[in-house]
């Protein structure tokens, strides 16, 4: 049997050749290396003044910085080897399912993904920044706290890794390799928060969760304006878990776009088909279309079933301000979702179709962005319900006039980046990116969705009525500026399509 | 070409030269056959891609597996390879059934998938290093036999080429030289003559000739039918995913009709009775 050690160099060969390759420096690689740019020097700053600290006497205050920075490296190695471990199956730069024709064993190729994971620089500048990180956590306790503390960092790195290597290596058909990644991405969250638990128990959750959450800008900004520091944190990890879901989701159907060729149908879902039937065409055709794709979606089925969890979950408690966090998590899985795959439009094909048809690009955008909105709207519905069951009628309709707000704001954004970045987006992986609308549309998200959360928390403490003036007029503003664009966007796809249409007659 | 002795032997155990059905038992596997496929079914879903395939590919033959577009060849040739589960049934290939000793079934076996399989950030000759470190042969070994090989796909003077950076036609013959380096008894060649050019096509099948007549089996899929009525010595015709026909060479020789064979087989003689008045 081949051993994984044959592989070592030609892993390091390929690597090296793309990293030197300037293409790999390119559109959104150059906006990931810009983010892990921006991360590393908030970085830099909290360890120095944590070594500052500490140098100056202030031991607990050195302590809390070096633990939030702590607690920034841990999220990294939770979430980077899920991408690289599941992406480096089928895709990538050294793809083991490439040789699976050869005479190699199963644990070979898993193993293979495992090196090539290793081997990808971003992994090099984590072990840096790791050991940079613990210089300051350990300062007080010497060698053994060094030690300590980088087996504590192993641990989860590790685990995250492996679940993510043998579910993907273990997995068969396309159905199973989704929901294996799925639970994978959100394993290592569990993970984080029974480690982080175990690192601080002397703290409040809130505190707790905020020692690795809240050392962000916005998370910072927010629990000041607020002085809910436990509701920020939690906000912020439904976000976070929202990001290591779609992340999970995106790396997937990369992986999979070299899968069997006959399983490369969309997923079916027939409850989707018959609401298509029932709409109907020929009036509401467009519209149907769009529905039909999206309610076959596994994003969408997904957050149908996060939707339902959540409204089960607020049915049985009487907290006003719980609802909040919790339900951001569909809410804002949705939204986004409403960016990618409608606003964004299907996959460029679907979009190139619509391009060659005489259909006007008003009701072309109009189509995308309401079956968005009608399936937003479904799942914000269950939630409203449950919470105006439990007594909160003013809270329930603002949630639904948030999700609506949250709707139109992401639909402003999935346009103009639709229109302007017409490659296609969905499929980029992190190993040869060329394209920049989908990391524009990862960041615009995140910008959206923390803006989303940051009017939910200034509203919230002036009482229901608040909430509901507040979520209104954020509504009211994205309609207003979504009604302001529609018309030149309108335009904008209906000269894209006269552009395509005659490229093609003249190919002819 | 001339016929090989070793093909002489039955093309199939049991599909005719008639349309055969799905058969409820299949007969045993000929431990004579290089391959021997039996109920072999694979569906995705709802749909079933393959169903119920039963025939032999004699050892020592050139065997091409035709169809149109969707018929099931690559899901087949999947199947044969151990690169894809089936549903059901069972294939045998050099006397070992390739989901029980898919390894061992590798091992013997050299495989030209129809993506290729190459890793663009490799070099040409890395490729043929690494493949011939994972078949086990020593370095001298995979030097000089990797170096024969590119002499004669002409691929010598690009030997440090990027695959990434390597046309169609160069990728296509180093994947074939993959295939060829640890002298494997049987080949399996997806789509082998799609892409390349004249001189290339003609290097390729006279390399495949010269294995067949060695006793290597070959096995390949492809759109060509010229191509394949020249080489091949026996065929099957999927359609649909059935076995629509199974032939042996000379059914085609006889009438130098491998064309009409096909189109029969698959309906494709049949005019179509859409109404095109608007149209035409």
């Amino acid at each position: 049997m081949a051993p994984v050690g044959i592989f070592l160099p030609y892993l390091w060969r390929a690597f090296r050749r793309d990293i030197r390759s300037a293409r790999s420096w390119q559109g959104a690689n150059l906006v990931v290396a810009l983010f892990f740019g921006q991360f590393a020097a908030i970085r830099i700053w909290v360890v120095l003044s944590a070594g500052a600290r500490k140098l100056t006497d202030d031991l607990d205050g050195g302590t809390r910085l070096a633990t939030l920075a702590m607690g920034e490296i841990l999220l990294l190695w939770m979430v980077v080897p899920f991408v690289t471990s599941i992406s480096s199956l089928r895709r990538g730069v050294f793809p083991p399912a490439k040789l699976r024709h050869l005479p190699i064993e199963t644990s070979t190729l898993s193993g293979i993904a495992a090196a090539s994971a290793f081997v990808h620089p971003v992994y090099w500048v984590m072990f840096v920044a790791t050991v940079f990180s613990l210089l300051p956590v350990s300062f007080p306790f010497g060698p053994s706290g060094v030690a300590g503390t980088l087996l504590f960092v192993l641990d989860a790195v590790l685990i995250a890794w492996l679940i993510g290597i043998f579910i993907a290596a273990g997995s068969s058909s396309r159905r199973q390799l989704e929901i294996s990644a799925l639970a994978s991405a959100i394993a290592p969250l569990l993970l984080l928060t029974f480690l982080i638990r175990g690192f601080r128990q002397e703290t409040e959750v809130g505190d707790r969760l905020l020692s690795v959450l809240g050392y962000t800008p916005a998370g910072w900004t927010v629990a000041a304006w607020t002085g809910k520091r436990a509701l920020t944190a939690l906000a912020l990890l439904a976000f976070l878990a929202f990001f290591c879901v779609r992340i999970g989701t995106w790396r997937l159907r990369t992986a999979l776009l070299e899968a069997d060729s006959v399983g490369r149908d969309r997923l079916r879902f027939r409850f989707g088909e018959r609401l298509t039937r029932w709409i109907g065409a020929p009036h509401g055709a467009l519209l149907a279309r769009e529905l039909a794709y999206l309610t076959r979606n596994l994003d969408t089925q997904i957050t149908f079933g996060l939707a339902i969890g959540a409204t089960l979950l607020f049915s049985r408690t009487d907290q006003v301000y719980l609802w909040i966090p919790l339900l951001a998590l569909p809410v804002f899985a949705v939204s986004e979702l409403a960016i990618w795959t409608n606003s964004f439009g299907l996959d460029q094909r679907g979009v190139d179709r619509y391009r060659l048809l005489p259909i006007s690009g008003a009701d072309v955008i109009r189509a995308k962005n309401s079956a968005a909105g009608l399936v937003l709207l479904v799942q914000a519905f269950l939630l409203a319900a449950a919470v105006a069951l439990r007594g909160h009628p003013i809270e329930a309709g603002a949630l639904l006039a948030g999700a609506l707000g949250l709707h139109l704001w992401l639909c402003l954004a999935g346009n103009e980046l639709a229109l302007r970045f017409p490659s296609p987006r969905e499929f980029f992986h992190w190993d040869n990116l060329t394209q920049i609308g989908g990391p524009i549309a990862v960041f615009a998200s995140l910008i959206l969705c923390a803006f989303g959360v940051g009017v939910v928390l200034l509203c919230a403490p002036g009482g229901p009525i608040a909430l509901l003036a507040g979520q209104l007029g954020w509504a009211a503003l994205a309609a207003l500026l979504l009604w302001l664009r529609s018309g030149a966007n309108a335009l904008r796809f209906d000269s894209s399509g006269s552009a395509m249409r005659a490229r093609l007659g003249r190919e002819r | 070409m001339s016929k090989p002795a070793s093909a002489s032997a039955s093309a199939s155990a049991s599909a005719s030269t008639s349309t055969p059905k799905a058969a409820s038992t299949p007969p045993p596997a000929n431990d004579d056959a290089a391959i021997a496929v039996r109920g072999l079914t694979r569906r995705f879903g709802p749909k079933t891609a393959v169903e119920a395939l039963t025939f032999d590919v004699p050892r020592g033959s050139f065997f091409a597996l035709l169809g149109p577009n969707g018929a099931g060849k690559t899901t087949t040739f999947r199947m044969l390879t151990g690169l894809l589960e089936p549903t059901e049934g069972d294939a045998t290939v050099l006397g070992r059934s390739v989901a029980r000793h898919d390894f061992e079934v590798k091992r013997a076996i050299g495989v030209v998938p129809d993506d290729l399989a190459l890793f663009d950030r490799l070099t040409l000759w890395e490729h043929v290093t690494l493949v011939g470190q994972v078949h086990g042969l020593d370095e001298a070994e995979v030097a000089r036999r990797g170096a024969s090989l590119l002499e004669l796909l002409d691929l010598e003077r690009e030997r440090e080429t990027l695959a990434g950076e390597a046309s169609t036609g160069m990728r296509k013959k180093l994947a074939l030289s993959l295939a060829l380096l640890h002298r494997p008894e049987l080949l399996f060649l997806d789509e082998p003559f799609e892409a390349i050019d004249p001189i290339s096509a003609r290097h390729l099948r006279s390399l495949l000739q010269r294995l067949v007549q060695r006793g290597v089996t070959v096995f390949l899929t492809s759109h060509i039918l010229e191509i394949v009525s020249r080489l091949a010595d026996h065929a099957a015709i999927l359609s649909e995913g059935r076995l629509a026909r199974t032939l042996k060479r000379a059914e085609w020789e006889e009438t130098d009709a491998l064309e009409a064979l096909f189109l029969e087989a698959t309906g494709g003689t049949t005019e179509s009775e859409a109404n095109l008045d608007w149209l035409l």
